[in-house]
Order: structure tokens, then C-alpha cells, then sequence
């Protein structure tokens, strides 16, 4: 109980900012109800990662919705500053926790346009396969992770095992199951095991039954799902391009761009695939996008297996990185969008800035966008269809 | 209507149907799982081969490794040589990225199958294994940025002119 007098101190100190804004006629309805500021985040358990979004609520539909980023913001451009040239390999590592293989590429083609490196085919072949490896695991549980944003928890059970037999590959690859450190400047780090190559064919015809039955017939055509997604953060193709969207969220509303086709780098013009579009351009496009592209990379994982030519994996690099001076660029097509690396170096063994364009970063502007007019449940799935992860958004 | 609900139905099939697979979880601490040969576990030192050459201190990016070097004629042939009487590795900064094995001329550093490094005080994960114990704390290499060249060469132009 308070005291009299707190009680009094209180009321005063509530009320006078109360009043004031309920006498102002733009916060108040026709029913003379005002709209209520809400905080979601940054410790909420349905959210992605630590994120806070400042809602403005008009009963249940959101007016306006900010989101503000920076709870685990870990300065890595600013690390990457000090270190030497190879080891900003493993920080790029902790930046997109889902797609590491598409981070350590990102950069190293960037280290790589400065360097002007010979990279052996092989070792190209094996940074594809692995990449693709990647975006198998990054987009199952992606799928998964919407699921359970609506209330299914199944899906991310069956999600995970999948993932988890991914990261028995990575782990016998490259020596660790998340923190890769595998892709180097002027190849990759060590030669596929020799029985390798065999678990992943084994593992990939696995999946392509197994995805039929556990994802399409588990999630397609399920009434529950249909209702809360169909229609659900719908864009238009002009507004998406507007607001610089890439990935899965860009290609949902009719958008056809690729990096991986409309700007080739490594092996990927040898390869074939499509580029999946959807002309609906709200969640449940999205979900159908991450299932075609899963079906992709299973594609190019086979194509990869099947064409990779022996030979080094490692170019002829000197002990000690000096690039020269100027800019160098790298950009990918990973799980979530275009992940680009810019590096400007001064000619010493160290970068002199380094700038990641993360795609959950750029991505997240939807929100602002599209989330108002829509009720407060449906913030999570839209969350589902941007997908962000933490690491990459803060950085 | 008779088709609202079959996609629940058929979903509830996919569950029943995992219902009476195999089981794919594992006890953890009871069983635990083959490592690959590859794996990076916590590192180690083979003192006996180390030659103190203090690469892997300098390649280091989380300055985690700090050695103690000293002119010593380990061998008996005569001729002092650089020898390790400390050498410490901290497992509360290291990433295991693996950078300090690679680099490593004479193959001494190395990772181990050891995985569950856990203690109750942070110095407790500095693991010593020379002969002299060395202070973990001490940064061995600050980081301070290079000065640009033109800065550089400025002062030495004056100081020979």
C-alpha cells in the first residue's frame, strides 16, 4: 500500500501528461479513446532475436510501429579495423549467425578484388557447394521459425534435425558446426574429407523425399495457416523496390533479381538454376519461395557434386596480405538478400574501413512500412516473411 | 463444407507418422557423440617441440596466447637459443578459430577433442604450461593503429637530415 502522500505525488505526477494529451484532438477516436504507445521487445519470447519495436496501438491495430535496434550491437567494423586481413575471416563468422558461409564468401571476394588472387576451380566449387549447404540450412528453419511465430511447434522440431544433419557435414568439413572460419582469401581452408562428398549425395536425395513429407504436407493447404498469412504484410512490386528490399521478401512480390544470376560471381554462371518469383507478395508468398529455393539448392548441390574438378584448393598467396591501395567489393546472394562487403585499404596489412551491408539490416524497413493498419499478432509473422537475425542487424 | 480441416488432417499425419520413427535425440552427458578429426576442441601445447618462435602469439586475434621467451641452450649444444619458460593460454577470449595452428612451424600447438571448458572464475580458464606461470591478464600486443606512411616518414627525414 502507499502512503497517502506518495499516493498524492503520484496521481500528479500521471495525470497532468494524461490530461494534457486526452484534450488534444488528434490522439483520440470517434469514440473519445485515445491510442496506447507500446513497447514489444527487446526481451519478448516470440521475438526475433533483440529486437524492441515501439507500437502505437489504436485497440488492437497498429498505427505506427518503429523498430530500434542496438542491443547487440558489437562494433565488429570497427574490430575488423585492427586485424590483420585473414582474421576479420572469423568476426564475418558472427555477424549473420545463420549464413556463415555467406559472410566469410562476402568478404573474401571483397579481400579478393583487392588482391587480384587466382582462385583454384576447385576450391570455387567447394565455397559454392558449401554456400548452398548454407541456404539449406539457413531457409529450413526460416520456414520453421514462421510456423512456430504462429503457434505450431512441430515444424521447427523436424526444422532443427535437418539442420543438425547439415552441421554434422560442416562440422566434419571445416572443424566446427556454426563458427566456420573455412572460406580463406585465395581458396578454402583444408580439402573436402574423402567420404564427404558420398554423406552429402546420401544426404540430399534423404532430403528431397523427405522434404515432400515433412514440410510441404505438413504446413500446405493447412487451414490455420492459410488464414493467418494469405494476404497478411501485403507490398506492392514498386514500394519493395522503393524500399531496397533483396532475398526472399524482394523476389515474394514479382521482383526477379538474383545476384547469383544477375551479378555472377564465383562458379554460378556454369551452373543451373531458377530464379523463383511469386506475384502475391505477402507471407504465404514468402513461405512458398523459401520451399522452391530449398528445391534449388538441392539442384545446384548435385550439379556441384557432380562437376567438381580435382586440383589445389588454395592460391598462391604471399605470408603477409599488403593489398594495394583502393576499394574493394564483394557482394552474395545469401539466404536473406544481398550481403555485400565493401574494404578500403591504405596499403597497410590492416583494412582501413570495412562496411557490411547486411540484408537483415536493410530488410527491416518493412516494418515501418507495412506494418500499420495491420492487427498486433500479425507483427509476427511479418517478422516471419523479412526473417532477420540479430547478429546481422546490429552488427 | 467437407474440405475445411483436411490440410489439418493431413499435417496430423505427418506427426503420427514421426510418432513411430526412431528417436534422433541423444542424453548428452551420459552419451556422447563421436568428434570428426577435424574438430576444433580447446588447444594444448607440446612444450617439448616448441621453439618459441612466438608466431602464434602474434597471429593471435584475440590475443589470447602470451609467452615468456628467454635465451636458453635447452639442448646442450653449445648455443642459446629462444626458449619458452612461460606460456599461457587463455580460454576465456579464445574463438577457436584455429589461425595459431595453422601458423605453427613445428606442429606443437594443437586442438584437442576437449570441448567443455566451464569454471567459476575467469583466471581459472588461463591454462599454463611452462615452466614459469605467466600473467594471463596482460595484453601481449595492444592493439594501436598504424600511423599513415606519409606520418611515418616525415620525423625520420628530420632525424637524418
Amino acid at each position: 500500500m502507499l502512503s497517502e502522500e506518495r499516493r498524492v505525488e503520484q496521481q500528479s505526477a500521471l495525470t497532468e501528461p494524461a490530461a494534457a494529451r486526452l484534450a488534444a484532438p488528434d490522439v483520440r477516436d470517434e469514440f473519445g479513446l485515445e491510442t496506447i504507445d507500446m513497447s514489444m521487445g527487446p526481451q519478448h519470447p516470440a521475438m526475433h532475436g533483440l529486437l524492441r519495436l515501439i507500437l502505437e496501438l489504436d485497440g488492437e491495430t497498429v498505427v505506427r510501429c518503429d523498430p530500434v535496434m542496438g542491443y547487440l550491437h558489437r562494433c565488429q567494423e570497427k574490430i575488423a579495423e585492427n586485424r590483420m586481413y585473414p582474421a576479420v575471416i572469423p568476426l564475418t563468422d558472427r555477424l549473420d549467425y545463420f549464413a556463415n558461409m555467406h559472410n566469410e564468401h562476402g568478404y573474401v571476394l571483397a579481400v579478393e578484388d583487392l588482391l587480384d588472387v587466382e582462385v583454384p576451380p576447385r576450391a570455387e566449387y567447394i565455397r559454392v557447394l558449401m554456400s548452398e549447404l548454407m541456404r539449406l540450412a539457413s531457409h529450413i528453419p526460416s520456414i520453421g521459425f514462421l510456423m512456430l511465430e504462429l503457434g505450431a511447434f512441430t515444424p521447427i522440431l523436424y526444422a532443427f534435425r535437418e539442420r543438425e544433419r547439415i552441421q554434422t557435414i560442416f562440422e566434419a568439413v571445416t572443424g566446427a558446426r556454426m563458427m566456420f572460419h573455412y572460406i580463406r582469401i585465395g581458396g578454402v581452408k583444408a580439402d573436402l574429407p574423402p567420404d564427404i562428398p558420398q554423406k552429402i549425395w546420401d544426404y540430399i536425395e534423404g532430403l528431397e523425399s523427405r522434404f515432400q513429407n515433412d514440410f510441404v504436407d505438413l504446413i500446405q493447404g493447412n487451414e490455420i495457416f492459410i488464414s493467418r498469412t494469405r494476404g497478411v504484410g501485403k507490398m506492392t512490386q514498386e514500394k519493395a523496390v522503393e524500399m531496397g528490399l533483396t532475398g526472399p521478401p524482394l523476389r515474394c512480390t514479382g521482383v526477379d533479381f538474383d545476384l547469383r544470376r544477375d551479378y555472377p560471381y564465383s562458379i554460378y554462371p556454369e551452373l543451373e538454376f531458377d530464379v523463383i518469383t511469386d506475384t502475391a507478395g505477402d507471407v504465404e508468398a514468402s513461405y512458398r519461395i523459401r520451399i522452391a529455393e530449398c528445391l534449388q539448392s538441392i539442384r545446384l548441390i548435385k550439379q556441384c557434386l557432380e562437376k567438381m574438378p580435382e586440383g589445389a584448393v588454395m592460391g598462391d598467396l604471399g605470408r603477409r596480405l599488403r593489398p594495394k591501395e583502393g576499394d574493394g567489393f564483394g557482394r552474395v546472394e545469401s539466404p536473406r538478400g544481398e550481403f555485400a562487403v565493401h574494404i578500403v585499404s591504405d596499403g597497410s596489412d590492416t583494412p582501413y574501413r570495412v562496411h557490411y551491408r547486411d540484408p537483415s539490416f536493410c530488410n527491416m524497413q518493412l516494418l515501418q512500412e507495412v506494418v500499420p493498419g495491420h492487427y498486433l499478432p500479425d507483427i509476427m509473422p511479418i517478422m516471419g516473411l523479412i526473417d532477420p537475425v540479430s547478429g546481422g542487424w546490429d552488427k | 463444407m467437407p474440405q475445411v480441416g483436411q490440410g489439418i488432417l493431413k499435417g496430423m499425419g505427418v506427426t503420427i507418422r514421426h510418432l513411430f520413427q526412431n528417436k534422433i535425440t541423444r542424453q548428452y552427458p551420459e552419451y556422447k557423440r563421436d568428434l570428426p578429426e577435424r574438430s576444433r576442441g580447446m588447444l594444448t601445447v607440446d612444450m617439448d617441440r616448441c621453439i618459441a618462435c612466438l608466431q602464434c602469439m602474434r597471429i593471435c586475434p584475440d590475443h589470447c596466447i602470451s609467452i615468456e621467451q628467454e635465451k636458453r641452450d635447452a639442448d646442450g649444444s653449445g648455443k642459446a637459443k629462444p626458449y619458452a619458460v612461460g606460456f599461457v593460454i587463455d580460454d576465456s577470449r579464445c574463438m577457436y578459430c584455429s589461425l595459431c595452428v595453422e601458423v605453427c612451424p613445428v606442429n606443437c600447438i594443437y586442438h584437442t577433442e576437449e570441448f567443455e571448458a566451464q569454471a567459476y572464475n575467469r583466471l581459472e580458464l588461463a591454462r599454463q604450461f611452462g615452466e614459469r606461470p605467466v600473467d594471463p591478464t596482460i595484453d601481449p600486443k595492444p592493439t594501436v593503429k598504424k600511423k599513415p606512411k606519409a606520418a611515418k616518414q616525415a620525423p625520420k627525414k628530420e632525424a637524418t637530415a
